[in-house]
């Protein structure tokens, strides 16, 4: 812990705050469709302060700014701090390079959930989501309780115990999906669906969609902060950690509370976005270090950051198609992980 | 456990990724067997009679089968299969996905196999055990009309086929002709919004597409790469639809409605929302490769120009096929899938 050599903390996250919003302001301005940029300063006076410009655009330039795009924006932006964070918490508490936040059977639980919703001829809207989100949401919690609660005995869990499970919980339910899309017999209509949900999209298309998932988000990344200390203990070991005094067990339980919280937000707003959650923790700590204080709430704002503009990506590359997110963030985010890999050139600890 | 998963499926849609398809269409001979076919692969079958043991894996082969009066001759049919109503009645269903049961049509001993996109090797097996397959895979409406010509000729009824045959060019000529002069609005036909801020849309080619062209609309979104894509609600508002046409009305899940649709965050400002200009349709009328197509024609130039049509779309639909439920309920079929795969791809 070579302290002296890390950058301050108000200086990283004032860089990535600017960072973070100049990459807002960016994918804001660009997309599908083209908008002068003085268009889009000019409509938002008009609407954050009443400025009273006689409008240069289009009725719908305003309607695709204001109701498609920015709330789209920060969707990107609150999922990739939501799996950046959980990715943070996984790989500290589970002390695995590959844990991401998908480690605990996530991603086959929420696969589940989202098929059914898909093949459920079933219909609600809670919050302005469909049953897919919700069930999506629901199938991740519930994949994650069955693993700590198989993990668990004695009141312990162990590490290993932990994800081993979460390997097999993901696989089983992984192929239930399979095995329900094969049976199905509506399955040639699903089949392409259910897999490009599974390639992750933020699907944000309301404001009243974001409500609910920021508060969710934003509680559990400060509660993550709160148990920093619980986190740097645990990357000595659980038993060194024990010796710090950290309560193990009840702050495992917490962190994987949170990282599900966190997750099932992300799944419900994109579906299931590979990479983020493995790649923003692991870049920030390459840059910035280990220590969980600043590492936490840098790598959320990395993550945002990323995503925001993966999404921009998918949304302008090939306009007017869209890409599933998922597919830009391994082919962008990957070979920029590896590069950064290459340069540090130093040992590399979690 | 998250790329285990995407690998599986993406496996399996590789099973019905597209295939090379040129319409490739036996020359007419002579109305009498031996009849040599060329089939939608390339492939040449001799046939020394009229094939009385048919196994078709695939709705539009089925109704084309019926509607040339063969539905008799049908030993097994696909588990979608289910126009018309008749066709329903077929035992065995055979699950065509993600690939048919060898062994359950070899058992049944059937003297043709009609397929549209099942795997080569599928096909191979088959032929192997001296199955004779005819591979037909039509992509538009023109080639679906031959497709109707050349299983009249191999089922033995050239007359059959080419009456068929000539009333689904006639009808598509009359819609021609009608909306010839007519202005050309634009339409966004939706096939799918299961994600409503990405939904798929009929891309320039393929039944969808080809459909608006006749029936005398301009498609938003004919500069998409395929026949089928996945667009941005922003492009959607942008190219502000004068018409909106919802083949997704009746799917079995996250069906749309025009009220739905009215209702999406930002569509307020669109032409067709502001006009009232949302329909409903059903969607199997729009893609299966078979008669009905005709009717999704006819259907379509009735939205897009009712002033040229003196029959409201309802009464077009009972004086020809009885009743609207009976369309409706169709579901969607094969096709839709494959294309949808075709152009998009794992």
């Amino acid at each position: 812990m070579t302290k002296s050599h890390r950058p301050p903390t108000f200086f990283v996250l004032g860089t990535l705050t600017c960072l973070l919003a100049v990459t807002i302001l960016f994918a804001a301005t660009f997309g599908a469709v083209q908008l002068r940029p003085d268009d889009i300063v000019r409509m938002t006076l008009n609407h954050l302060v009443g400025a009273g410009f006689t409008p240069t655009w289009r009725p719908q330039d305003e309607a695709i700014f204001f109701s498609i795009r920015l709330p789209r924006v920060a969707g990107a932006a609150l999922v990739g701090a939501a799996l950046a964070t959980a990715g943070v918490l996984f790989q500290g508490l589970l002390r695995n390079p590959l844990a991401d936040p998908y480690a605990l059977g996530v991603s086959g639980g929420a696969a589940l959930g989202g098929a059914l919703g898909f093949l459920l001829s079933i219909s609600f809207s809670v919050a302005g989501f469909s049953p897919v989100p919700v069930l999506a949401f629901f199938g991740a919690l519930a994949a994650m309780s069955l693993v700590y609660g198989l993990a668990q005995s004695g009141g312990r869990a162990p590490v290993v115990t932990l994800l081993l499970a979460g390997f097999a919980v993901s696989a089983i339910m992984g192929y239930a999906v399979s095995f329900l899309l094969i049976v199905n017999d509506r399955l040639q209509l699903n089949l392409p669906r259910v897999y490009g949900w599974l390639l992750g999209g933020i699907a944000v298309t309301q404001w009243s969609q974001l409500g609910l998932a920021v508060l969710m988000v934003s509680v559990a990344v400060g509660a993550g902060w709160l148990l920093r200390h619980s986190l740097d203990a645990l990357s000595l070991g659980e038993e060194s950690a024990q010796e710090l005094g950290v309560a193990v067990e009840s702050d495992k339980r917490l962190v994987i509370l949170l990282g599900s919280l966190l997750t099932g937000a992300a799944v419900a707003l994109g579906g299931l976005i590979g990479f983020v959650g493995l790649f923003a923790p692991h870049v920030t700590r390459l840059v910035i270090g280990p220590r969980h204080g600043l590492l936490l709430p840098a790598a959320a704002l990395v993550g945002a950051a990323f995503l925001v503009l993966a999404d921009l990506l998918a949304r302008a590359i090939l306009a007017p198609t869209e890409i599933p997110v998922g597919i830009l963030t391994a082919l962008v985010g990957g070979p920029f992980f590896l590069w950064l890999l290459r340069r540090e050139r130093r040992e590399y600890r979690l | 456990m998250f790329g285990s998963l995407l690998r599986f499926i993406a496996l399996a849609t590789l099973v019905i990724l597209p295939y090379r398809a040129s319409v490739a269409l036996a020359q007419p001979q002579s109305d009498d067997f031996p009849l040599t076919i060329t089939d939608d692969s390339g492939t040449t079958t001799t046939f020394a009679a009229p094939p009385r043991r048919v196994v078709s894996l695939n709705p539009g082969l089925t109704e084309i089968t019926f509607a040339l009066g063969h539905g008799d001759s049908l030993a097994a049919v696909d588990s979608y299969s289910d126009y018309p109503p008749e066709a329903r009645n077929i035992q065995p269903r055979l699950t065509a996905f993600p690939n048919p049961s060898v062994e359950a049509i070899v058992a049944l001993q059937p003297d043709l196999v009609l397929t549209l996109a099942e795997s080569d090797d599928v096909v191979a097996q088959l032929r192997a055990q001296g199955i004779p397959v005819v591979k037909m895979f039509p992509k538009d409406y023109d080639a679906t009309i031959e497709t109707v010509r050349t299983l009249g000729r191999l089922y033995g009824s050239p007359d059959a086929g080419e009456a068929l045959a000539t009333d689904m060019s006639s009808r598509r000529d009359a819609v021609v002709a009608a909306v010839a002069d007519a202005p050309r609005p634009r339409v966004y036909e939706e096939l799918d919004a299961s994600q409503p801020g990405m939904p798929f849309a009929a891309g320039p080619n393929g039944f969808y597409g080809q459909l608006i062209d006749l029936a005398g609309g301009t498609n938003i979104f004919a500069d998409l790469p395929g026949d089928v894509g996945r667009v941005g609600a922003e492009s959607i508002v942008q190219r502000d639809p004068e018409v909106i046409i919802l083949t997704d009305s009746d799917l079995p899940f996250n069906p749309q409605s025009p009220d739905m649709v009215r209702a999406r965050p930002g569509w307020s400002v669109i032409s067709a929302v502001r006009n009232g200009a949302i329909y409903a349709v059903p969607g199997s009328l729009y893609s299966t490769p078979g008669p009905r197509l005709a009717l999704g024609l006819e259907d379509l130039a009735r939205i897009l120009h009712p002033d040229r049509f003196p029959e409201s779309r309802v009464a077009s639909f009972e004086s020809r096929v009885g009743s609207r439920e009976s369309t409706m309920v169709g579901e969607r079929r094969t096709v839709f899938a494959t294309r949808d795969f075709a152009t998009r791809g794992p």
